[in-house]
């Protein structure tokens, strides 16, 4: 390791009032020791240069990224190009912010001395809660100050970025005054979820650099067992298997929670959830929830006219959420899938599912009592694939399997079907352009073909379709649960972030779960509960018609009596006389080919 | 209800600020701990977050009054109390629910540091991981750390541990960088900043009582001050 001392190098804020004045605090009476230092640091910015060359790349190459898709002459031509593009910013000490996930935890910790002894930029990527990204950002975009250089930050907000004008084009950058430090062999065409952050537009605002998707999970050694798989038929007439829609999902987490009840000697439950009043409440909603039971418009990534946030789109301005403008907030569609929530969460969740949040209950499913989880997130995988986990063979292979989730009774061909995160760089226009383009780099580096396979299979939250299709991946694809053949099969792009029909994420975010904790905690009635929110989803979508944004502002629809929307084609639809069709399962392997 | 005057003890009472004309038939408690250039107890400067409340709600036109009483008081009071305000909060998930929020008041940055003869290197914050970092009690940035599993040690009051880390009892000190450049001066006594690892949106956190459209109001003139220079104005004076 490099002998730096990095608070020396620790400037940071192009504002007066953000700026931290002085690195070195000395106190007053010591003028001698601050002319030595000054003399000090000198020296070490001088030896800080010097090592910040090919000879660190080669190092960093050969101990951290042994696994590329690249050669390693091909690597270390990259790597030299990043030598290169680095050397006008060597005084900048870039800050960055990412929600905490494990991909970004190995981003901070590690990546950013690969990146500042190979380029002698000193990177600081701060990890906090997602919620508070999305809050930061959002200060950004209203304050006259650059809080953060570079955000990875969903595309969830690219509908917000789009219309704001705030966030800089990537595309447009990439050829105009980001042009010198954009790296050759980025390869655009190789992200898998450059749909995802590409505006109406078609012009690309987010650089995709980590994703995950939100998958069907469950243990596939309980469902292999002969004697539940008997019991479960003579119950229910088909077999214990992949549900492929709600009714076999309701009726096998009937079945281990009530039926089963106990295994091996413990207690054991056929579902898992959660309904604490929190924000994270609200992403079990905004993440596609709504568009799994089927209440949208068809049309990839996310419906349209109505997308799965139940909001209707009209020549890119959103018109309105309730049924009574157009949209499906209120839907039948959307009350069954809140109803179902509620009613599992209360039927066959582990007691105290209830007043958990996102973090508590995403550790629940690893303790081995829990047969099926409809909505997991598969930045969970490296998490429960630790060995010391009930869910863990002595081998190191999971007892548990993901597959794709089933879907509701209103879903149809060509929906969507589930939700994926794509955490993406987004530069804001209001940051300084050298402190931009250092920040550029940065995030070039740590989603290059050279570092991107490594990181990759330290976090799981793959990329690149290079890194997918590589030999690496297929040698340890069986170690992940079917992550892996998710992420080779088609499946990747029905499983959508949200979209552009959603002009202002972090403004109307939070009425999913101040609403959604008044159904859950039993308050109001699902369909009182969705009525609320529908009807200040559109007073919020007027909000922002009033205070206007730079393009496809919304334009409510006036309201109208709700059947008429219902009579129409698509979404929003009419209420099914049978919400409850026969369960339906297929085998683990058939549930994959469904995929394609 | 407890009134917050049989709540606060007398001695805190003395350094109460009353500062705001009288515009709106409410008024508004607000309450923040001890905090070093942030809020003093006495003495001719009240403190840069106090400078900001105060001005943000004379702006508004809305009577108010400031509290100084310790950090986990004042929370549960707020919690629990009509017409009342807490600062400067860090916003987050687990306490969004709890409050009304006006945010940001100011951008807040943490940092470790430590002695220039300690030889420590510290580029990253999992580098620190296995020193003993001083903190105080109920502070976010010891909550931050002992989540990433850190050897975190706390004291009652954050001044503490600029004596506990010359005496080398703790290898670095996590604090706030304008506390940490605040009681450097006051001790005479030379840090080095290892690393500024994270940044902060400090916030009003009110009672749920309080009507959205006076939230609004406040937000909306919270980004007047920010927009005419008022937040930077106030923040430099105390950087100086």
């Amino acid at each position: 390791m490099k002998t730096i001392f990095p608070g020396l190098f620790d400037t940071y804020r192009l504002k007066p009032s953000l700026d931290q004045t002085g690195r070195r605090i000395v106190a007053q009476g010591l003028g001698g020791a601050r002319k030595l230092l000054v003399g000090f640091v000198a020296i070490l910015i001088c030896s800080h240069s010097a090592f910040a060359d090919m000879k660190a790349a080669e190092r960093w190459v050969d101990e951290e990224f042994k696994d590329s898709t690249l050669t390693r002459a091909q690597q270390l031509d990259e790597m030299k190009w990043f030598v290169n593009a680095g050397k006008p910013f060597q005084n900048i000490t870039v800050r960055v912010v990412s929600e905490r996930i494990d991909t970004h935890v190995y981003e901070a910790n590690v990546l950013t001395k690969a990146f500042e002894d190979i380029t002698g930029i000193k990177v600081i990527h701060e990890i906090t809660g997602e919620d508070d990204v999305v809050k930061k950002i959002a200060t950004q975009m209203s304050l006259p100050y650059s809080i953060y250089d570079a955000y990875i930050n969903d595309s969830d907000l690219i509908g917000t970025h789009y219309r704001y004008g705030q966030v800089v084009a990537l595309s447009d950058f990439m050829k105009g005054e980001g042009k010198d430090v954009t790296l050759p062999t980025l390869d655009l065409k190789d992200f898998i979820g450059i749909s995802f952050t590409s505006g109406p537009d078609g012009k690309l605002y987010q650089l995709p650099d980590q994703q995950f998707a939100n998958l069907y999970w469950y243990r596939h050694d309980w469902f292999s067992r002969p004697e539940l798989q008997k019991k479960f038929k003579g119950i229910y007439g088909y077999d214990l298997a992949v549900p492929v829609n709600w009714s076999a999902y309701e009726d096998i987490a009937e079945f281990f929670t009530v039926h089963v009840g106990e295994l091996d000697g413990q207690t054991i439950y056929g579902h898992m959830d959660y309904g604490r009043k929190d924000p994270s409440l609200g992403w079990r909603f905004s993440d596609a929830w709504l568009s799994m039971a089927g209440a949208g418009d068809k049309g990839i990534p996310n419906g349209l006219p109505v997308d799965e946030w139940g909001i209707r789109v009209e020549n890119c301005s959103p018109v309105g959420a309730s049924v009574a403008r157009g949209g499906a907030l209120n839907s039948p569609a959307s009350v069954y899938a809140i109803t179902k929530f509620v009613e599992w969460l209360e039927k066959y969740a582990p007691p105290g599912a209830k007043a958990m949040n996102f973090s508590q209950a995403g550790a629940v499913p690893g303790q081995g009592n829990i047969a099926q989880q409809i909505f997991w997130y598969t930045a969970f995988t490296a998490a429960l694939t630790n060995p010391d986990l009930p869910v863990v063979n002595a081998d190191g292979s999971p007892k548990w399997r993901m597959a794709p989730s089933p879907r509701g009774p209103y879903w149809e061909k060509g929906m969507k079907l589930g939700y994926q995160d794509a955490g993406a760089w987004t530069l804001l226009k209001n940051t300084p352009l050298d402190r931009k383009k250092a920040a550029w780099l940065y995030a070039q580096f740590v989603v290059s073909k050279t570092v991107s396979l490594r990181k990759t299979l330290v976090g799981l939250t793959p990329i690149r379709d290079s890194d997918i299709q590589s030999a690496k991946m297929a040698e340890v694809a069986h170690k992940y649960g079917g992550l892996m053949e998710f992420y080779r099969s088609k499946a990747r792009e029905i499983w959508s972030p949200t979209g552009t029909n959603v002009p202002d994420y972090p403004k109307l975010s939070d009425l999913w779960w101040k609403n959604v904790a008044l159904a859950a905690n039993n308050n109001l009635t699902p369909k009182q509960a969705m009525d609320k929110m529908a009807g200040e989803m559109d007073d919020r979508l007027q909000a922002l018609a009033d205070a206007g944004q730079e393009r496809c502002t919304p334009k409510l629809n006036p309201k109208k009596d709700p059947q008429y929307w219902l009579d129409q084609p698509g979404s929003p639809k009419q209420k099914l006389a049978n919400e409850k069709p026969k369960g339906k399962t297929v085998s683990y392997d058939d549930s994959l080919k469904a995929w394609d | 209800m407890k009134s917050v005057f049989s709540i606060i003890a007398p001695m805190i009472c003395a350094s109460v600020l009353l500062l705001s004309p009288v515009a709106h038939a409410e008024k508004y408690m607000l309450y923040t701990e001890e905090l070093p250039p942030y809020s003093f107890k006495g003495g001719d400067k009240r403190g840069a977050a106090i400078d900001i409340a105060s001005a943000l709600f004379e702006r508004s036109g809305l009577d108010y009054e400031v509290k100084i009483t310790p950090w986990k008081r004042a929370y549960v009071t707020v919690e629990n109390t009509p017409n009342t305000c807490l600062f400067p909060a860090q916003r987050n998930q687990e306490r969004e629910a709890s409050f009304h929020w006006v945010s940001p008041l100011y951008i807040s940055q943490t940092a470790f540091y430590g002695l220039e003869t300690d030889g420590l290197v510290i580029r990253t914050l999992n580098d620190a991981k296995g020193l003993k970092i001083g903190s105080y009690n109920g502070s976010a940035a010891a909550e931050y750390l002992q989540g990433w599993g850190h050897d975190v040690k706390t004291v009652a009051h954050d001044k503490q541990n600029i004596m506990k880390l010359s005496r080398n009892r703790v290898d670095l000190w996590a604090s706030d960088t304008l506390s940490a450049a605040y009681q450097a001066k006051k001790h005479n006594t030379v840090l080095q900043r290892k690393l500024v690892y994270f940044s902060t949106l400090r916030a009003l956190a009110c009672s749920l009582d309080i009507p959205k459209a006076i939230v609004d109001k406040l937000q909306a003139e919270l980004g007047s001050m920010y927009g005419d220079g008022t937040i930077d104005k106030i923040m430099a004076d105390y950087r100086k």
